[in-house]
């Protein structure tokens, strides 16, 4: 008896569709660039941790070489305590990335628990979930934040912990809403005509089936959330300093804007190509994954 | 007896660019559609019924579509070639469709007064009154109160809907009516009905008719000649006579053979084995020649032209070489 | 005689809106012997999707009692129907939406296997799915193959696999092969056909085609706005139906035979009235041709006036000599 499939014909090669979905995106020229830059940005932070020593290297002052232009010794140039800025950049992106992914997947798991109970039971819980979630939603994510910082008091944690209360909101919404949707689909129907029980066709049947639009937001709420946290940082409720948050680079370089105006750029730009970079994948990935594009 | 012809299409060819590949949607086909006369046009899913019906049209989406070979003559003039103007002036004027599902075919927040207004306003040089009122005129055509002008699509049922669809098409008396599947979305009761109406509203308005369908039943109830496609081409044409009752192809044959109406109980349906090719191959010799019964050696590797067995019936298949009419008698 | 293995009696289901109590289905009864096929035959609208849900009890009652092999199962629970899962399947409709696209063709069918225990191991699930590919005529070599690169008819062949899987003794079939092609609708049929005759299998064949049903059912049943107007067995619905919207029912179906022999047909008129807050006269009156004066004072109830043969009309309950309304009333 062979292993799988005794037959002599041979098996049909078949595409599941996430290999169809990754073939597609493939084919978008802007998923591919906004992938390699991840890529390579999240490598840069992985190793940076390895390569530079946080105090020597990232937040060590060196007030002779301060206000260096970008030279060959330093790229980027140094910043107005004369610590390298290409090492700080570099180094930053750690906060930047885990506080953007940090709160997108905590809010997630939140938002998508809430939301598919909302969205399955109906009624009350619907109700209850949603008006909270409405409210939640319609306040400012900075000013949440705010709130909780000044509770809590700034820390990294802090700000990634305010950040994933707004993260969810978003969750909770599109969860709902395909939850709903494919609550009343026939293959639904057919797991129930077997005789499953509800928690397992919510586990196996339902959830799993949801996860294209809650990806797409993924990759598009990682980038939103970074900008929030570097707008934090940047009033100074972030990341605190002498940490190089990248939002809390750009508020530094505020006094030397005159004459040293790539203390602020070069943060500023590596917030817009980490940004740009998602929202490209994420828009290919919506793409790759529209139902409607499909034959 | 061209001047007879309201429609004429000479080998027309459209093909689909799509990521999988090259789609052969149309491979030739040709027929003529005359004054006054309804063809009914039958083939399963894939068969490319609705590219030809949009080739009519021009309307197939390029990209990605593509007619790449092919003559759409419409009295006299190739619609292929016309620029956007003239185009915009034949369709809805001379030329209108409807589509098959009622339910998406109206815009919902428009009311039917205005979408069939719409279509007159589009055409003819009247004000907006005017218009309304070739409006109502319409409405009461198709047999709903006048009254409900300015109801939403939305306050009617799938079978008054289909109404006011048919509505807009005839709004500028159009001289072919292309109805693509228009009862296949309805109840039975309410298909008859709405049948009828069509039936009833080409023959006043001496209107020509292109009815696609895959429903052999809806075909004998309106059609005088009968065209069968298969994998984008016609197999067989002639009236409706002539196909129903003295079908020679075996697709033809194999389509009547699988209606359970005609059936006895207990006795076993013959389904066609197989099924229609891939339509991103290119076809060597009888697309249908895998699935027939009847299939040589030739129909493996030669493709069979239309035949003419009578002055009216045409048949695509070997089985007929040699048994042609003869051209003179 | 032998118990039937389904019985249903006064079954009702009502919904609340808005706008008032929707009767989905009302007041149906009938039963169905072991191996046979009862067709329920209706437009839309007219409760059949309903009713088959109702049989299953994927939906629950509002009234009625439903006796699946001699016993109630009215009030069964969740865990009590478990079992019966594997007694009474269902085919669904749209090959398209009834298969979860994220699972192969291997794992749609060895579902319920693994679901139900009913045989153990890996290697013999995936024997017994093989095998029910082979019955259903589903070549193997698309096993790891996933729904949305087959097509309609191979989607349903699925479908009707992962309901022969678990063995069942009565299968409620909704709407089929609608959503077919007429070529590959005759494959399907004469499956469904055949294995009905090997296994013994008992069919509640819903549909809205007249040809498909009475090809395939043994009695049949006419639906309309949630009652049950007509049930007799196939041949005499075609023969002799006697309800009003029977006739139109059959007059309507649009006949492929083209000269001579083409059928006359009378159309009916008007559309399906509102199945919310029925008010107590036939729900037929609006469109028939045939009234009398009861018809619009209370709502007819299904009587047998010839053996086996079941109507609800007001005026077919008042003649003496049912023979006589094969006449029109203006003859």
């Amino acid at each position: 008896m062979a292993k799988t499939v005794e037959n002599p014909e041979t098996v049909e090669k078949s595409r599941t569709l996430f290999q169809e979905t990754w073939r597609r995106l493939l084919k978008n020229k802007g998923a591919i660039i906004g992938m390699v830059f991840l890529v390579v940005l999240v490598v840069a932070a992985i190793l940076s941790g390895f390569i530079f020593d946080y105090d020597t290297d990232v937040i060590g002052q060196d007030i002779k070489n301060r206000l260096q232009w970008p030279s060959k010794e330093h790229i980027f140039g140094t910043d107005e305590l004369g610590r390298d800025i290409f090492t700080r950049i570099l180094y930053g992106a750690r906060y930047s990335l885990a506080i953007g992914c940090g709160s997108v997947a905590i809010g997630l798991v939140i938002g998508v628990i809430l939301g598919s109970l909302a969205g399955f039971y109906g009624g009350v819980v619907d109700q209850i979930v949603m008006r909270v979630n409405d409210i939640l939603y319609a306040i400012p994510n900075i000013m949440i934040a705010v709130v909780i910082v000044s509770l809590l008091g700034t820390s990294t944690f802090n700000l990634l912990l305010a950040l994933c209360v707004s993260a969810s909101t978003s969750f909770v919404r599109i969860a709902r809403a395909s939850v709903m949707t494919i609550r009343g689909q026939e293959y639904v129907e057919s797991a129930y005509a077997m005789g499953l029980p509800t928690w397992k066709v919510i586990m196996k049947h339902i959830i799993p089936n949801c996860l294209s639009p809650i990806i797409v937001q993924v990759t598009l709420l990682i980038g939103t959330t970074i900008i929030s946290a570097s707008s934090l940082s940047f009033l100074g409720i972030g990341v605190p300093s002498p940490a190089p948050e990248w939002g809390a680079m750009l508020s530094s370089g505020r006094s030397q804007i005159r004459n040293a105006s790539y203390i602020c750029v070069i943060p500023g730009l590596a917030i817009m190509f980490t940004v740009l970079a998602l929202n490209l994948l994420g828009d290919g990935l919506r793409d790759a994954l529209d139902p409607k594009l499909k034959k | 007896m061209a001047e007879q012809n309201l429609l004429e299409l000479q080998d027309l060819k459209v093909e689909y660019d799509t990521d999988a590949g090259i789609v052969y949607a149309v491979n030739g086909i040709s027929f003529t559609i005359a004054k006054k006369k309804t063809l009914g046009l039958v083939g399963e899913t894939g068969a490319g019924k609705t590219t030809t019906a949009l080739s009519i049209l021009n309307l197939v989406p390029d990209p990605p579509g593509r007619i790449t070979a092919g003559k759409v003559i419409l009295e006299g003039k190739n619609v292929l070639e016309m620029t956007t103007e003239e185009l915009e002036k034949m369709r809805g004027n001379d030329v209108a469709m409807i589509f098959q599902d009622p339910m998406t075919a109206l815009n919902p927040v428009m009311t039917v007064g205005e979408q069939i207004a719409e279509s007159v306003l589009l055409h003819n040089e009247v004000s907006e009154e005017e218009a309304l009122v070739r409006a109502k005129e319409m409405l009461k055509m198709v047999g709903i109160d006048e009254g409900r002008a300015t109801d939403y699509p939305h306050q009617f049922s799938g079978g008054m809907r289909q109404r006011v669809v048919i509505a807009i098409a005839l709004a500028c008396h159009p001289k072919l009516l292309i109805a693509d599947e228009p009862t296949t979305a309805l109840d039975v009761t309410i298909q008859a009905q709405v049948l009828a109406l069509i039936k009833q509203l080409i023959t006043s308005r001496d209107m020509s008719m292109l009815l696609i369908t895959h429903d052999l039943g809806v075909v004998a109830e309106v059609c005088d000649d009968v065209a069968v496609m298969y994998s984008g081409q016609i197999v067989e044409i002639g009236t409706a006579d002539d196909v129903f009752n003295h079908m020679l192809h075996p697709y033809t044959e194999g389509l009547f053979n699988s209606l359970p109406n005609l059936k006895e109980r207990g006795e076993e349906l013959q389904p066609i084995k197989g099924m229609m090719p891939n339509p991103m191959e290119k076809i060597v010799g009888c697309s249908f020649a895998p699935r027939c019964p009847y299939a040589t050696e030739r129909c493996g590797s030669e493709i069979p032209v239309l035949h003419n067995m009578s002055a009216t019936h045409r048949v695509a298949c070997h089985r007929y070489d040699g048994k042609e009419m003869k051209e003179n008698g | 005689m032998a118990e039937p293995i389904l019985r249903v009696e006064n079954l009702t289901k009502y919904f609340q809106t808005p706008r008032g109590q929707l009767h989905a289905v009302d007041g149906v009864s009938f039963s169905i012997d072991k191996g046979k096929t009862l067709g329920i035959v209706g437009e839309s609208g007219c409760g059949k999707s309903t009713t088959g849900r109702l049989i299953l009890k994927l939906i629950d009652a509002t009234k009625g009692n439903i006796y699946f092999d001699g016993k109630d199962i009215t009030k069964y629970s969740v865990s009590q129907m478990r079992s019966l899962r594997c007694d009474m399947q269902m085919i669904f409709q749209d090959p398209f939406s009834s298969l979860d696209p994220r699972q192969s063709v291997m794992q749609l069918i060895s579902e319920p296997i693994i679901e139900h225990k009913l045989i153990k191991g890996k290697e013999a699930i995936e024997k017994r799915t093989l095998e029910l590919m082979d019955i259903v005529g589903l070549a193997r070599r698309y096993v790891n193959t996933y729904p949305h690169e087959l097509d309609g008819g191979r989607r349903q062949r699925i479908g009707v696999a992962r309901a022969l899987a678990v063995n069942p003794k009565l299968i409620v079939c909704d709407e089929p092969v609608s959503a077919l092609d007429v070529s590959i609708q005759a494959q399907i049929l004469n499956l469904l056909k055949n294995l009905q005759k090997e296994y013994g299998l008992t069919y509640v064949f819903i549909t809205h085609n007249l040809a498909v049903v009475k090809y395939f059912s043994d009695d049949i049943a006419v639906m309309y706005l949630g009652q049950m107007v007509e049930k007799a067995p196939s041949d005499l619905i075609f023969t002799r139906p006697l309800h009003p919207y029977t006739k139109a029912l059959l007059e309507a179906v649009p006949v492929p035979i083209v000269g001579k022999n083409r059928p006359i047909r009378k159309l009916i008129r008007g559309e399906i009235t509102s199945p919310v807050n029925l008010p107590d006269e036939c729900r037929f009156c609006s469109r028939c041709d045939y009234l009398v004066d009861a018809c619009k004072t209370h709502d007819p109830q299904l009587a047998e006036v010839e053996p086996n043969h079941f109507v609800a009309c007001a005026r077919i309950h008042s003649v003496d000599d049912i023979n006589i309304t094969k006449t029109r009333p203006e003859n």
